[in-house]
């Protein structure tokens, strides 16, 4: 099973990456996570990006998940200490 | 001194000219009295609980009709499910018996605008939702803001949203719509809850109403206040049914779910 991690984007720092505020973590993930994590994208399932990735901009991404509360799926741990992921959007705050 | 927090309450067909004391949150809801008669309710109750497309969605265990908060990422799917189940609606309910619709011709009188559903390319916004609220679920504490969460549809560009909501159906004990005095703000992400809603930190010490749904009242909020609905007991489901309404540049109403 996948480790899943959830939190509010704080900063985009790039194209693929960005600060998160971990809120919430899955009971049953493998490792445990910090309160602050970078994570670079391999995949964001988010409505108003372009699918090709080659196509997003810094400014698309910020203002898609900046601020936002979203789910990332964790696919490893690099060297650098970041978090490789595949991001979403999670959930809904009312109906 | 402080000023009170209360309902306006206003009778059928009655005029309401202080929509922007609704949208600022100085009135924190608008309640149309007996806007349906018992009859009306029960009638409707007893068709809407013989139909068969009943579904699930963040924060809700059992409604019918299509809600945008399922389908933030799949906008072909939305409009694609709710041609599907609205059509159904309609061809369930004859057009002067979907609340719906009568809903949508009350909001015209009250607020002297006409009211019509949304569409975008061509294509309808779902027409409201049906929600039954059984005994022992929990409720979570959320706000609506199709401006913040529904980015990539048209209807996220107006920046005021209201919702109004029809009681059909009452729980035998509690179901009251509980209204907090604060309105949502970015910053409170950090409070919320993965699949829906936010944690009750979000609202810790916070002013509240309850408001005790009679059936065949029309209850309009500004839905960014944070609100939810006290634990239900008893036989009964909590049944309503809503929609989330908007003014456009054009002095009209325009509604979606």
């Amino acid at each position: 099973m996948t480790d899943i991690i959830w939190g509010t984007v704080t900063k985009v720092t790039a194209n693929n990456k960005f600060e998160i505020n971990v809120t919430h973590r899955k009971e049953d993930n493998k490792v445990s996570y910090a309160d602050s994590e970078i994570v670079i994208f391999t995949e964001i399932d988010i409505m108003s990006l372009p699918a090709e990735s080659s196509l997003r901009t810094i400014q698309q991404i910020q203002d898609a998940i900046n601020g936002k509360f979203i789910k990332c799926e964790v696919i490893s741990r690099l060297d650098d200490n970041t978090l490789n992921c595949k991001v979403f959007h999670s959930g809904a705050g009312g109906y | 001194m402080v000023k009170q927090w209360a309902p306006i309450y206003l009778n059928k067909n009655q005029k309401f000219e202080f929509i922007n004391e609704l949208s600022s949150g100085n009135i924190p809801a608008l309640i149309l009295k007996k806007a349906f008669s018992l009859k009306t309710c029960k009638k409707i109750t007893e068709k809407i609980l013989g139909f068969n497309y009943i579904s699930s969605g963040p924060g809700i265990e059992k409604k019918i009709g299509v809600s945008l908060n399922s389908f933030i990422n799949k906008k072909g799917a939305y409009f694609e499910k709710t041609k599907f189940i609205d059509k159904k609606l309609e061809q369930y309910f004859s057009y002067n018996e979907d609340p719906r619709i009568l809903m949508q011709n009350l909001l015209s009188t009250v607020f002297t605008m006409e009211t019509r559903v949304a569409k975008e390319n061509n294509l309808n916004y779902s027409k409201g939702v049906f929600r039954f609220h059984g005994s022992d679920e929990s409720f979570k504490i959320h706000r609506d803001s199709a401006y913040y969460e529904a980015v990539g549809y048209q209807v996220s560009k107006f920046p005021l949203q209201f919702s109004a909501v029809l009681h059909l159906q009452k729980a035998e004990y509690g179901g009251e719509l509980i209204l907090y005095r604060k309105i949502w703000t970015s910053d409170d992400e950090k409070y919320r809850s993965p699949y829906f809603g936010y944690s009750e930190k979000v609202v810790h010490d916070i002013t509240s109403i309850k408001i005790k749904p009679e059936i065949g009242d029309v209850i309009i909020i500004n839905p960014i206040h944070y609100h939810t609905i006290s634990k239900i007991k008893g036989k009964h489901d909590r049944i309503s049914t809503g929609f989330f309404f908007a003014p456009t540049n054009e002095q009209a109403l325009v509604c979606w779910a």
